[in-house]
């Protein structure tokens, strides 16, 4: 039986900002750093960022998660550690070094076993027909914090929990018993298995931070500055501005129908070129494909950034311009008024 | 369970027990001093809990201390601030200090900067390839076989080596490169005074590496020149060409997609879709090495639509000087007048119907180009002028020469060498022709074609023709520096109290000198300015111990073979014949005198994971070298060929100033946070102790003073005296040297060391005082605004650093009219290696700067765990290489083995990789650079030319990757493990 | 006292959350249709209590693996009489029970009023099994010395999880009700 679900106070969340990322994972090293450097979270990245068209992080996530497009329940599938996730390899470094003399043969720095997969493995590889229509963009993916949580949904247990303060969704490490019902269901795979401490884990918003007032280190680490922290309700934060107001910042995979609380503003891309090499005024990156991605909505928003960005072309103001570049960086994040000093 | 406080006591006592860790019996290696996963693989498994689970993650975000750091010597190209989180004795993570300020209204702040690799040095710190005691090698070079010893025992036997060495061969055999691992702070500047005061050579390694854009230097005699990045934000045609920013540019690349939220157009021109262009506007997918055709397309329509900025051409470029149509040598005073100046060019005067003189050459009266009010050269025609023996010739203004060469490049010729379409080209012509402010972003990545400087000069024409350089949001960005001219003193100055470049030369120029000098000033013949960079000049050429890395590598390494014939088709005569005139008229520095070095000094440089044909490179100078001593924090492949590994201290260990580029335009400072790991050490102290071993050492012996590489003696009896600034600095003293760093720089007026501690940053007050090939040229910026180069020319009109004063499109040197480069042009990248059917082409990477974060597990697995080329999944398909699989690379220098990853970014015919992968990452340790033979520009050994003429950082042969040739085959999957690794890899968690 | 004990699918329709119901409301059939169950009380030490059940395809170790579940059986007792088996007691009508996993070596004591309010503690000092797995079959032994509850009311329930079908939680195998014992 469904799990009545409050709707919590204020509910925290992100916009990212697709034309302003670079690929440059610093966001998953950040968080990685922060939360998933224990043996059994080694081969887990709350945040990953992926290269689109592909297969992503896990492999094929889209395609085994607990969510039909209809928003429906489905049987979704737990990754495999090897050839969905990918192991966190090991390397040889001491054997590498230290080559045996006697053997006369020298051992190369590689990774244990024959892995062929990982969180990043198809970087850069796009798809189509160079130079005609080949394209790629990244996309950061972390825990959409939904407000009507898959995962919260999938626990029989009641372990999975949305905070009434700021909607941030927890696992209570104490209360799970790994079952992992919540990884199966998720339909964007962004719950983890502990495997050594046999618990679900994943991304909590950065919750001890969020609490200082601090934004969480996926965003605030990120040097492309695509990242934008609020709260939905707040009208003067720059969440409701983007995703309600101007309406160019749109969740991914809305027909999954969870109520995602994490919003991209979808990638611009250049022209694709005929077999003559003249522009064909068609992006390169197919909309229909965008549309799979981010819904129908997405076809609006990106005519809002373009006919937004042709006003600055011609000299005009423009409150949302203003708002994707940044000027003053800190208020990309409106969170408490108490923001702890990290100096 | 534990308790939290248990567990930090168990890591203490590791790392302090990990200076105790004794010689392994068989392996022998006391390599690995503590467990090799990452400081915070602790963190969180003993969570004392308090209220609730939920503090299970409070406390992970919790620290003892935070120190300010930043990575100060990775010779990455930019500059960030991080906070370093102590916990227990250990930096358990860094994050963005983040304080920076926008440089004036209406243009986004820099903040937050960094990078993944700066978010987990800590890795790298603490990771598996870190060094952590004094090792010597007790096998041959490259066995592996280590032994430890101590640091006396090091110090000691180094020191006797060196004077052995010296005694035998010359004090300026002893050798060190630049490279990575360096910065502008206490420990760099040890390594080079070292070298300095025992008289060793230097060797400027910018263009081997194939990072000196000798384009620039030719045409505006700097070759960094660049402004701070939030310049990019005011452009409103912003070109991206030969760079690729998202990559590369982490912490810089925001301003671009900024940019184009702020109304510009954002152009990438790029054979690759890269990383950049993915954000672009227009991409313009050209074919490899021929963006000096779409410049001259670019330059051509600029000039026929009349956008041409009339009156900054006339003034700041040498498009009105003079040429005759006889010889292509420029118009001189001495070609009219009998005893006349060489070096006094010419204009037309319309109105008189005269050559006059153009203001701001070389011996012209007046130091600067401002024309006359009412003078208008003319840039086209052909003039008669007579001699001073009677004769009549013609002569032209260089733009009547230009024009015609410009001639050819239609829209459609240049489609024909490009590849793109005509409409691509228009599109971008008349967008560049049309913009107010055009900007061309070109990296040092834009300088690895033998061409290259024929792309940049085409390029910087554009530029020009749109009076774009040394104007405020447009320009040329090709990655200045702020001068931090301190570091300089402390590293050439044995006294204290000297301060700045010309207090620098006081100490080092002869007083005959110095009165020449002086009198130059007084009596305004010169400003002070140029009376330095003349100073500059001549102490480089006469007192410095600088050659560069090519040179010695043609010298000793018998290539000069193999550039002949591989561009023997490229130049009018043989690049042997080029070499040897260089030699023989003193342009090439020809160092160390008695042909190849004996001693090197790696300073964490990886000179053998860089070096082109490197099987060649190490039978022919490393193998010959005698003492070689790699201080380093990490296991590189040249530290694994070396004779001692000595550990230096971590980043996060030691007092350190970062390099800046004028990109961000702050002091960046780095902490010690920690003490050094394990036994290592800072690099400022070991040399202290080291010239202190040596100096005891002479004078037991009384050992005669050597002549360092001729040109300045060097008593290393006194070499400790020298080094301490005559016992000013102690060994612990790097701290204090950072200050003096500091204070002596005009670029950091009033910054100390003690308010760096707490604010990690400070804003330079002025660009420094920096008169050479690196300075910035903005006299007026005082740390506020955007910083833009190049104004002492556009707005003071002071006269650029070339041999015309100007803006050079024309090079009248007899090699450039030879060889029909007078000007700029597009040339065919020469085939190296073979008529091969890919061109190997690299780019920075993503996932390391150099080769420090190459190894690191933390990153590799964020990868693919091994090097890859990347190539275009189709052609893959086509050799029958499936994504992934190992394949042979080959050429005519060889074949090695690497695999393939497939991307649609990669232009067909392109064989793509990211830089900076070990030897030791591929099977039998051969890496792609065993294929490169590294082709050397033949004209880049010019001298006797004002701007071409050898300079640390400026002007020097280099060696150009890009045009490499090479094949792909398939091979058998199972032999690559059966033929080259004897056994599983270990586990290592 | 050997006795032979259908089992049946525990119904998921009754899984607490709306995803375990619908995803699995396929799950009719017991992954393990029967057990053979052996109880013996010995007053010096407590039950002895056997259990054999056929299994091909035996996960004994879920070590650094993401999608693997392990082997695993309960016993549950009631504590009061009348809790109900089927929903693991309910609130205020308590049931406990002994779990075995196939990756451990020490047992759990479970205790629970209702679905999806089980707690686990590591098991009493005198609980412990051994298990043995030969020839597709699985025989396990508990020795569990003294259960207070199981003394007084005689009733034990049985559920079985194969780690090799994904059963963990409400995924498994149970006695269609009480089972005697005394």
């Amino acid at each position: 039986m469904k799990y009545a679900i409050e709707k919590p106070a204020r509910q925290v969340a992100m916009v990212m900002d697709l034309n302003k990322c670079l690929g440059c994972q610093t966001c998953t090293v950040a968080c990685k750093k922060m939360w998933n450097t224990d043996g059994g979270t080694d081969y887990s990245y709350w945040n990953n960022v992926e290269t689109l068209p592909g297969k992503g992080f896990p492999k094929q996530w889209d395609e085994i998660g607990g969510r039909t497009d209809q928003g429906a329940v489905k049987r979704g599938k737990i990754p495999n550690l090897d050839s969905e996730y990918g192991r966190a390899w090991s390397f040889n470094h001491k054997a590498v070094i230290a080559t045996d003399a006697a053997s006369g043969k020298k051992e190369w720095l590689k990774p244990k076993g024959k892995p062929d997969w990982g969180p990043n493995w198809d970087e850069d590889e796009g798809t189509g027909t160079y130079p005609e229509d080949n394209h790629y963009f990244y996309m950061p993916r972390l825990c959409n914090h939904c407000t009507e949580p898959a995962c919260l949904d999938a626990c029989p247990r009641q372990s999975i929990y949305k905070r009434e303060q700021d909607g941030i969704v927890l696992v209570d490490q104490d209360k799970c018993h790994g079952y992992r019902f919540c990884v199966e269901a998720c339909p964007y795979k962004k719950v983890y298995y502990d495997y050594q401490r046999q618990v679900a884990a994943k991304c909590i918003f950065c919750m001890p931070r969020i609490e200082e007032g601090v934004a969480p280190a996926c965003a605030r680490q990120c040097p492309g500055r695509l990242r934008f922290v609020g709260y939905r309700e707040d009208q003067e934060g720059p969440i409701w501005k983007l995703v309600d107001k101007w309406k160019v910042a749109i969740p991914l995979h809305p027909e999954y129908g969870l109520g995602a609380n994490v919003f991209y503003v979808p990638p611009m891309s250049p022209e694709k070129f005929d077999s003559q090499g003249n522009g064909t005024g068609e992006p390169r990156i197919p909309t229909a494909y965008l549309e799979q991605l981010f819904g129908p909505d997405v076809h609006k928003a990106l005519a809002t950034v373009n006919a937004e960005r042709d006003k600055r072309k011609r000299g005009e103001p423009s409150e949302l311009m203003d708002i994707l570049v940044a000027y003053d960086w800190n208020e990309n994040f409106k969170l408490d008024g108490a923001v702890r000093e990290v100096i | 369970m534990v308790s939290s406080t248990d567990s930090s006591l168990t890591r203490r006592r590791f790392i302090r027990a990990t200076g105790s860790i004794g010689l392994v019996a068989g392996s022998g290696l006391p390599l690995f001093h503590f467990r090799q996963a990452n400081a915070a693989d602790n963190e969180g498994q003993t969570p004392q809990k308090l209220g609730s689970w939920e503090d299970l993650y409070r406390q992970r975000w919790s620290w003892d201390y935070i120190a300010k750091g930043s990575h100060g010597w990775v010779n990455c190209r930019s500059a960030c601030e991080w906070d370093l989180y102590v916990k227990d004795g250990i930096v358990v993570r860094e994050e963005q200090t983040a304080t920076y300020e926008a440089s004036e209204p209406g243009v986004p702040d820099f903040n937050p900067r960094g990078c993944q690799k700066g978010a987990c040095y800590t890795d790298v710190m603490y990771g598996p390839s870190r060094t952590s005691v004094p090792l010597k090698r007790a096998g041959e070079r490259g066995s592996g076989q280590w032994q430890r010893i101590s640091w006396d025992q090091a110090i000691d036997e180094i020191a006797h080596k060196m004077i052995d060495i010296a005694s035998e061969h010359g004090a300026d055999t002893h050798y060190t490169d630049l490279g990575p691992n360096f910065d502008f702070g206490a420990t760099t500047m040890g390594r080079f005074k070292f070298l300095h005061m025992s008289g060793g050579t230097f060797a400027d390694n910018w263009a081997e590496i194939g990072d000196l854009n000798i384009g620039a230097t030719m045409t505006m005699g700097a070759a960094h020149v660049g402004g701070s990045s939030d310049e990019w934000f005011l452009s409103d045609f912003i070109v991206v060409w030969m760079m690729n920013p998202s990559v590369t540019q982490i912490a810089d690349a925001h301003f671009l997609y900024e940019a184009k939220y702020n109304g510009s157009e954002l152009v990438v021109v790029d054979p690759q879709y890269s990383a950049t262009a993915t954000h672009a506007d227009q991409w313009l997918p050209l074919r490899s090495a021929t963006d000096a055709a779409l410049a001259m397309a670019t330059a051509r329509h600029i000039w026929d639509s009349g956008k041409i900025d009339m009156p900054y051409v006339r003034e700041q470029t040498d498009l009105p000087i003079l040429v005759r149509l006889d010889d292509g040598r420029f118009l001189r005073e001495a070609d009219l007048v009998e005893g006349g100046r060489r070096k006094l060019l010419y204009m037309w005067d319309s109105v008189t119907a005269q050559p006059v003189e153009a203001p701001g050459t070389q011996e012209s009266e007046s130091n600067l180009i401002r024309l006359p009010d009412g003078f208008e050269p003319p840039i086209e025609g052909n003039f008669q002028v007579t001699l001073k023996d009677g004769e009549q010739i013609l002569v032209a203004p260089v733009g009547s020469l230009l024009k015609e060469s410009l001639e050819p490049w239609t829209f459609e010729a240049a489609a024909e060498v490009t590849g793109l379409s005509v409409e691509q080209i228009q599109r971008f012509a008349e967008g560049f022709a049309n913009a107010e402010r055009p900007m061309v972003l070109s990296s040092w990545g834009a300088n690895r074609y033998v061409h290259s400087d024929l792309m940049n000069r085409a390029k910087l024409l554009c530029l020009s023709l749109k009076g774009a350089i040394g104007k405020k949001g447009a320009g040329y960005q090709g990655c200045g520096w702020v001068d931090l001219g301190g570091f300089g003193t402390e590293m050439q100055v044995e006294h204290e109290g000297l301060r700045g470049k010309r207090g620098m030369m006081l100490n080092l120029l002869s007083p005959g000198d110095l009165w020449d000098m002086t009198l130059d000033i007084m009596l305004k013949r010169k400003t002070q300015e140029e009376v330095t960079r003349d100073g500059e000049r001549k102490y480089e050429k006469d007192i410095l111990c600088a050659t560069n890395v090519t040179s010695i590598d043609l010298h000793s390494q018998d290539i000069v073979p193999d550039m002949d014939r591989e561009l023997k088709n490229d130049y009018p005569r043989p690049f042997s014949e080029y070499f040897d005139e260089s030699v023989a008229k003193g342009w090439d520095r020809n160092l160390p005198r008695s042909g190849s070095p004996k001693i090197f000094f790696s300073g964490g440089s990886n000179l053998i994971r860089r070096t082109n044909n490197t099987q060649k490179f190490i039978d022919n100078i490393w193998n010959k070298m005698e003492l070689i001593v790699d201080l380093n924090p990490k296991f590189s492949y040249t530290a694994m060929q070396s004779d001692y590994i000595l550990p230096a201290a971590g980043y996060y260990e030691k007092s350190g100033i970062k390099y800046s580029m004028s990109y961000i335009p702050y002091v960046h400072y780095c902490d010690a946070a920690v003490p050094p790991l394990g036994e290592s050490k800072d690099e400022y102290e070991f040399y202290w102790l080291l010239s202190k071993r040596i100096e005891e050492l002479a004078i037991e012996q009384d050992l005669p003073e050597f002549d360092g590489c001729g040109k300045m003696p060097s008593d290393w009896k006194t070499l400790n005296q020298r080094y301490s600034s005559h016992g000013h600095f102690g060994p612990g003293d790097a701290e204090k040297v950072s200050d003096a760093i500091l204070a002596g720089s005009h670029s950091t007026e009033g910054v100390t060391v003690e308010q760096l501690k707490k604010t990690g940053i400070a804003k330079y007050t002025s660009t420094g005082d920096n008169v050479g090939p690196t300075a910035l040229y903005n006299p007026d910026w005082k740390g506020d605004g955007v910083l833009t180069t190049m104004t002492q020319f556009t707005e003071h009109k002071d006269h650029w650093p070339t041999y015309s004063g100007r803006l050079t499109t024309y090079i009248d040197h007899p090699w450039f009219i030879e060889a029909r480069e007078t000007m700029p042009t597009h040339k065919e990248s020469p085939k190296a290696g073979g008529d091969l059917p890919f061109q190997l082409v690299s780019c920075h990477s993503r996932w390391s700067v150099h080769s420090t974060w190459r190894d690191t597990p933390l990153l590799l697995r964020m990868q693919r765990g091994e090097p890859v080329m990347y190539l275009n999944p189709k052609e893959a398909k086509q050799l029958d290489i499936a994504d992934h699989d190992y394949a042979e690379l080959y050429n005519d220098y060889g074949a090695v083995t690497m695999r393939i990853k497939y991307s649609t970014m990669v232009r067909p015919g392109v064989a793509y990789y990211f830089h900076a992968w070990e030897p030791h990452q591929f099977p039998n340790h051969e890496s792609y650079k065993w294929l490169i033979p590294g082709l050397v520009n033949p004209l880049h050994l010019s001298g006797d030319y004002y701007q071409l003429e050898h300079g640390v950082n400026k002007y020097q042969p280099g060696t150009a990757v890009q045009d490499t040739r090479i094949g792909i085959r398939v091979i058998d999957q199972a032999s690559v493990d059966s033929t080259h690794s004897t056994t599983p890899a270990e586990t290592q968690s | 006292m050997k006795q032979t004990l259908q089992l049946i699918a525990a119904p998921t329709v009754m899984q607490p959350g709306g995803y375990v119901p619908e995803a699995y409301k396929d799950r009719t059939q017991a992954s393990t249709p029967t057990v053979e169950l052996t109880a013996e009380k010995a007053a010096a030490r407590g039950w002895r209590i056997e259990l054999q059940w056929a299994c091909p395809q035996p996960v004994s170790s879920i070590a650094n693996e993401t999608d693997l579940f392990p082997d695993a059986a309960a016993l549950m007792v009631p504590v009061v009489a009348d809790a109900p088996w089927i929903t693991m007691g309910q609130e205020d009508k308590p049931v406990e029970a002994a779990l075995w996993r196939a990756d451990r070596e020490a047992l759990y004591q479970l205790q629970a009023e209702g679905l999806g309010t089980m707690h686990r503690n590591d098991a009493p000092a005198g609980w412990s099994a051994q298990s043995q797995w030969a020839d597709g079959v699985y025989r396990l032994v508990f020795q569990l010395k003294p259960w207070a509850a199981l003394d007084q009311h005689g009733l034990l329930g049985i559920a079985l999880w194969r780690g090799a079908e994904s059963d963990r939680g409400g995924l498994k195998s149970v006695s269609s009700g009480w089972v005697s014992v005394s």
